[in-house]
């Protein structure tokens, strides 16, 4: 008789569109690798700020940090980020970066290895944006170095306290702005192509189309009781949002995950068959071992939301404007959540607890992300404070699974439930 | 005199006597972290700007609302600010440099209470744009600080402040030339480093005139340091206050002869162009000047960096360098292995090191050993 792993490696998913989120990503790899073979140009990117604008050309897009989940998820990590370990870089740097880094030094050749899709092709330039994350750029710099190829930079200023969604300083956005028209003429160089305005403005309007989308998706999720669709399957239609936003192919995908989810409402389906206890989740999650959202379903207890996971790339409340362009993107791109100061995240965690009705909140602390942890700590403080909730913290890395021990999790996770059990039962 | 500067500041705001003092004419202190701080500015508005360096103590409070993935340095402060050190201070002032500060300060200004505060942006590259978007950032911290103070900070006060700081990193600058520049030094590696430590720390121009007196003794000195054991360049962020690793170095027979961190020589190289208007002076000097800051990202920095080690390693005739990271510092991270490869192939004995809380003395005492053996070993 086999026993049973005491938290399963693959996460409970109730939508069809999620389940099939690996295999269109996988197609993507395998495009890109065959537009490597014919010569077309191939970058590397990062998620978030760039997007749109390198739809506007036709060249092979990965995004190594999503790469990162998906080679985590596959149990390839480790001989990438021993590569790298043995280059002098510690395990404690963003495993995003140990796992890319690794495969970008060598370990991509390896035949002993199946990588995702028969893993990224080599790119013929990076990209990659520091808003909210400068140690993004610090990990394609060294990527640049290692490979000898060209690196744009887009540098993002921090929204400090004073400012909020509808007050940025315009000398900021006039900055960002101005990068994006010198990333154009960047990918312009790169390619041998022309830029088409009017094809943005397209992308533009089908980027919209998917932040909404993925917008009512989120609203769904919070707002219904029961929950119709948890975060475990968030964590695979996010690849729709922040790896092909701005096509088709994304609008599509999330309008059959929103559509499959309003059938669930319709059916009055829970994620759990007798929903007890609604929990927040903030955090990257473990994407080697994402059977730990899973995990509190024992208690009739669902991750109803995620906003640090769902916001951290994009803003679905802010529409961009095709016919302000470059102003819009910047100002969208400014928007993400982790570029706030923590007062902003503060407010949306008191909204997110009041409108989603949560009872407890797990936090991970993903170790190697220091702008995933950063306000972690303060909002905990703060739940407790003000909303007297019961909340546990954790450290996991959020692709590197040096350190995991289920039975750890388990536990913790265990004792938070019964706190969560029993605020619910003196009430 | 060192021991007249030495009575003249200290880490710890509230125990600092150029701070009592300053108070005690009825003018404002403020806090500052990070060596990107427009210094100038704040001193023009005549508030006296210290910079804060945290401590060695032990964390307690901080880690309440810090992850243990930031800088020793950056949790330390916080944990200063929660414990009431800053509460006599009329403001803090910080820079979103890397993601250490916005980790540990942000905590800091929603959990202390500070009359003005200031958490800005430095930028990350260096485009055409990025000079135009910082004067713009300056110009609105010039009038946020002008309305906190009531009053206008004037042309000539701005000048007036740059000309001040400037006359201080010059000064500075001949403390590091009687150090290094020829085979027998003139200061110790200590001794410089805590002249450079005090600057920070005390009215730049006190400090400037107590260095001038020093520098006119500097000549007949008599006890003059110990010379022809292995120098040491100093390459890394910033190090913990209590000056350990200069005072180990020299210990065992060596001496720091130049550094490029960000608690020395990259505070203060450089000037400030006088000739050109006060505002775009600041620009360029804090965006050009200071431009080996590890979350620097524009083309072509770490092959500045490393140009100026260089630079710093023939001007002051080190033997070799030991690189000292501060424990969870990506940025410094991401480009020590090349540093080190870079330097290696160069032919220049290194030493990496790490330091979180404080310096491990004993085991890094064996290694700086080795170190020394292995200069020595290649100098034969």
């Amino acid at each position: 008789m086999t026993e049973e792993p005491v938290i399963p490696a693959r996460a409970k998913r109730v939508l069809e569109t999620s389940r099939k989120m690996g295999a269109v990503a996988k197609a993507e790899i395998a495009t890109a690798i065959e537009a490597k073979q014919i010569g077309k140009p191939v970058a590397w990117a990062g998620v978030g700020s760039l997007g749109e604008l390198l739809r506007c050309f036709d060249i092979a897009v990965t995004f190594p940090e999503n790469y990162g989940t998906a080679t985590a998820a596959a149990g390839v990590a480790p001989p990438c980020i021993e590569t790298t370990l043995e280059w002098g870089f510690p395990r404690s740097q963003c495993s995003y970066f140990t796992i890319n880094f690794g495969f970008a030094a060598g370990v991509k050749d390896r035949s002993d290895i199946q990588f995702p899709g028969g893993g990224m092709p080599v790119p013929d330039f990076l990209l990659m944006d520091d808003t909210y994350c400068v140690h993004r750029v610090g990990w394609f710099r060294t990527v640049s170095e290692l490979l000898h190829i060209p690196l744009f930079v887009v540098d993002g200023p921090f929204l400090s306290k004073r400012q909020s969604f509808d007050r940025i300083d315009d000398y900021a956005v006039e900055y960002l702005a101005s990068q994006l028209k010198e990333a154009v003429l960047f990918l312009e160089e790169q390619t041998g192509q022309r830029f088409d305005e009017d094809k943005l403005k397209e992308i533009m309007r089908l980027s919209n189309q998917t932040t909404q989308l993925f917008g009512e998706l989120v609203e769904l999720s919070g707002k219904t009781v029961p929950c119709p669709v948890a975060t475990e399957d968030f964590a695979y239609l996010l690849y729709a949002l922040n790896c092909l936003i701005g096509t088709q192919v994304s609008v599509d995908l999330l309008r059959e995950a929103r559509d499959e989810v309003k059938a669930r409402i319709e059916r009055g389906e829970g994620v759990v068959p007798e929903e007890k206890h609604r929990l927040l989740f903030w955090g990257n999650p473990p994407y080697y071992a994402l059977g730990v959202l899973s995990y509190p379903h024992r208690y009739g207890a669902v991750f109803v939301s995620a906003p640090m996971l769902f916001l951290t790339f994009t803003n679905p409340w802010l529409p961009l404007d095709p016919e302000k362009p470059f102003e819009s993107l910047a100002r969208r791109y400014l928007c993400q959540y982790l570029n706030f100061s923590f007062d902003k995240c503060a407010e949306l965690q008191d909204c997110v607890i009041r409108e989603y009705r949560i009872d407890g909140i797990f936090y991970l602390v993903n170790i190697g992300c220091k702008p995933a942890t950063a306000p972690q700590y303060y909002l905990k403080s703060l739940a407790e404070e003000r909303h007297g909730l019961p909340t546990v913290l954790l450290e996991l890395e959020q692709a590197d699974p040096e350190g995991y021990d289920p039975v750890r999790v388990a536990s913790a996770l265990d004792v938070f439930m019964e706190m969560v059990e029993g605020k619910k039962s003196h009430a | 005199m060192l021991s007249q500067i030495r009575k003249s500041y200290h880490i710890l705001p509230s125990q600092n006597e150029s701070v009592k003092r300053w108070k005690e004419k009825g003018k404002k202190v403020f806090g500052y972290v990070c060596s990107n701080i427009p210094e100038e500015m704040i001193y023009a508005a005549d508030i006296l700007p210290v910079r804060v360096l945290g401590t060695t103590a032990p964390i307690v409070k901080a880690d309440r609302y810090c992850a243990r993935n930031v800088c020793h340095l950056m949790r330390s402060i916080l944990e200063l600010g929660l414990e009431g050190e800053f509460a006599h201070l009329d403001g803090m002032v910080m820079a979103y440099g890397c993601e250490g500060p916005k980790m540990a300060m942000q905590p800091m200004i929603e959990r202390v209470e500070f009359p003005f505060y200031e958490y800005s942006f430095f930028p990350h590259i260096r485009k055409p744009s990025t000079y135009t978007y910082y004067l713009k950032d300056l110009t609105r911290f010039k009038k946020d600080l002008e309305n906190f103070i009531g009053k206008e900070i004037t042309e000539p006060s701005l000048r007036k402040a740059i000309e001040v700081y400037n006359e201080n990193r010059s000064l500075l600058r001949k403390v590091y030339d009687l150090r290094g520049q020829d085979r027998q030094p003139k200061i110790s590696g200590v001794e410089a480093a805590e002249i450079v430590l005090s600057s920070v720390l005390m009215p730049k121009e006190e400090h400037s005139k107590l260095l001038s007196q020093l520098l006119a003794e500097v000549p007949d000195r008599k006890d003059l340091p110990k010379a022809g054991g292995p120098r040491v360049h100093i390459c890394g962020t910033a190090l913990p206050p209590d000056l350990k690793l200069f005072e180990l170095v020299e210990e065992l027979g060596g001496i720091v002869v130049s550094d490029d961190l960000c608690t020395g020589s990259r505070d203060f190289w450089g000037q400030v162009d006088t000739s050109l208007e006060p505002l775009e002076g600041l620009v360029n000097y804090y965006l050009d000047q200071k431009q080996h800051c590890p979350f620097n990202y524009a083309d072509q920095t770490w092959s500045a960096r490393l140009d100026n080690i260089k630079q710093m390693m023939n001007r002051y005739r080190a033997d070799g360098v030991i690189i000292c990271t501060q424990m969870w510092c990506d940025n410094f991270l991401f480009h020590r292995s090349f540093l080190i490869r870079d330097l290696e192939a160069m032919g220049i004995p290194v030493l990496s090191i790490e330091v979180e809380q404080a310096f491990d003395l004993g085991p890094l005492r064996t290694r700086v050993q080795a170190f020394f053996e292995m200069i020595e070993g290649r100098q034969e």
